[in-house]
């Protein structure tokens, strides 16, 4: 066992580049890949974490000094950029908790499934990313790899559960049977919904609005592509600091550029996991297969509504007025503008695709996650650092909208109280488990 | 030559595991095509040049060419049906 943590160790203090394409390869060989196809998928993911590093370095050159000029110019305290969900993932996956995550979350869901605490089957392997900064964050706090692991398991259980009390509206209202969705950031969302919706059941004249939200949707077609709006973004902030129409004109293909390059190099990791998803998919598929169990899939299965599309949109110009008038807010809204859509993937469902329920609720929800980012915003970049991606010198810190989420702030102040935490962290996972008991347990009872 | 258009919700992830299974099923039909990945919000900007849409997700809107839902490349379940729709759409 000694020896084990000693090599595991040796292995992750080379740094990313070095180590995931070793334990990736390694986790290939464990899901049956040929050497030739272990070694090449562990070789893109590492590519593909090469590129972000790469592109991450355009937001320190032109969108770090913006920040700047806004604390010194305006008054506003956005000092911490949202690099993003790609930045977010990747930062993830190279932890030592993100190398063994694959593997290890499916162990937890295999015995999630085999105690009968769960029907779902999450074969979302792209989405353990979740999982894995959950457990890099109690990491960070705890010194220890250990207590990081029980994090991510904790988060890992919570969204199996959550997924299954939520799978059948899901299935209704998106129209596809026998799915559930377990991705680490929408079920921490899916409290927060179902307590809004009973709320505005309460309201008087909120019942049956029924809007037209496809028309809307074509009139804000010109926003489609994420680098438009990284373009737009860019002029619009470089004419608000008073840049001349060079510095604008750059800091606007600068945007534009990491919107569209950050996602290709998560494509390229992407494909690299392809493989091991497929490996991963079919070790858990030939245990548990049949209508009895839900197949987890990612939360973009929600998407192709056209109520989550418009008010996505909308929640552009929304999340950036939010992050200036409220006060606990420090992130400079960005890389995540171009995914605002996935943060309401929940709120469709839950509130049966009522445009305005879903406004309010997505709304509510940005101003919730502005803070939690700006709150895991030194911890993430720490993390970063210690993981290898290269940050220059008096470079600005980093987070991502994605990364904040409830579960992992609530794990996040346990972990500071160590090992006491450790055992509340425990309990909240066994309180969430027991609370939930009902959906699980109704199929074996009768 | 054969034009799909290949959606999810980032056009990267999900979208990644369609593109790689579709391309599987042209090959092994010997058939030669070309295959955009993006968003779903960039399909209207590729529908001209192209002959059928597979995506990860049911989606409201309807286009010109004919929208196949790939999301049992992702489940397992039902891959025949689809691919047999794929095809159906190209020939």
């Amino acid at each position: 066992m000694d020896f084990i943590v000693s090599v595991f160790d040796y292995i992750s203090g080379l740094g990313a580049t070095v180590m995931i394409p070793i334990i990736i390869a390694i986790v290939g060989l464990v899901f049956r890949l040929s050497i030739g196809k272990a070694i090449r998928a562990g070789v893109l993911v590492g590519i593909g974490f090469v590129g972000l590093n790469l592109v991450l370095n355009l937001i320190w050159d032109y969108v770090g000094p913006v920040t700047t000029i806004l604390i010194e110019k305006f008054d506003l305290n956005l000092s911490v950029v949202d690099a993003g969900w790609p930045a977010a993932a990747g930062v993830a996956f190279a932890t030592k908790v993100g190398a063994v995550i694959i593997p290890f979350i499916i162990i937890v869901n295999f015995l999630m499934l085999l105690t009968k605490q769960t029907k779902t089957v999450n074969i979302d392997i792209w989405n353990y990313w979740h999982f894995a900064f959950s457990g890099a964050i109690i990491m960070s706090i705890t010194n220890s790899f250990w207590y990081g692991l029980l994090g991510a398991a904790g988060h890992a259980i919570i969204a199996l559960k959550i997924a299954d009390v939520s799978a059948e509206r899901v299935q209704k209202e998106i129209g596809i049977p026998g799915i559930s969705i377990p991705q680490g950031f929408a079920i921490t969302t899916v409290p927060i919904y179902m307590l809004l919706d009973k709320v505005y059941d309460r309201i008087p004249g909120f019942k049956n609005r029924k809007i037209d939200s496809a028309a809307i949707n074509q009139k804000l077609g010109i926003f489609g592509e994420p680098f438009m709006i990284g373009l737009f973004l860019g002029i619009l902030i470089g004419l608000v600091v008073g840049y001349d129409v060079k510095q604008t004109i750059e800091l606007g293909v600068a945007m534009a550029a990491l919107m569209l390059l950050l996602p290709r190099m998560v494509k390229v990791i992407m494909e690299g996991l392809v493989p091991i998803s497929d490996g991963a998919k079919a070790f858990l598929e030939k245990r548990f297969k049949g209508s009895e169990f839900y197949i987890g899939l990612d939360s973009a299965v929600t998407l192709g509504h056209s109520t989550t599309i418009t008010i996505g949109i909308l929640l552009i110009p929304i999340t950036l007025l939010l992050a200036m008038i409220i006060p606990l807010n420090t992130t400079l809204p960005f890389g995540d503008l171009a995914a605002t859509a996935f943060f309401i993937a929940m709120a469709t469902p839950i509130h049966r695709g009522d445009f305005f329920r879903t406004l309010i609720s997505g709304t509510i929800v940005m101003a919730i996650i502005l803070m939690l980012a700006s709150y895991f915003a030194p911890v993430i970049t720490e993390t970063a650092m210690n993981t290898g991606f290269d940050f220059p010198e008096g470079a600005t810190d980093i987070t991502a909208l994605s990364a904040g989420n409830l579960v992992a702030y609530v794990f996040s102040l346990f972990a500071k109280l160590k090992i006491v935490g450790v055992f509340l962290i425990v309990a909240f996972v066994a309180a969430v488990l027991f609370f939930f008991r009902k959906p699980s347990t109704s199929g074996n009872t009768n | 030559m054969k034009t799909i258009i290949v959606a999810c919700g980032a056009g990267v992830a999900t979208s990644t595991l369609i593109c790689d299974r579709v391309q599987k099923l042209l090959s092994s039909q010997h058939i030669q095509a070309n295959i955009i990945q993006c968003t779903l919000g960039d399909i209207s900007r590729y529908v001209d040049q192209a002959n059928v849409i597979v995506t990860s997700m049911k989606v409201d809107r309807s286009y010109s060419i004919p929208i196949v839902l790939g999301i049992s490349f992702i489940t397992g379940v039902g891959v025949e049906q689809t691919e047999k729709e794929i095809l159906e759409s190209l020939s």
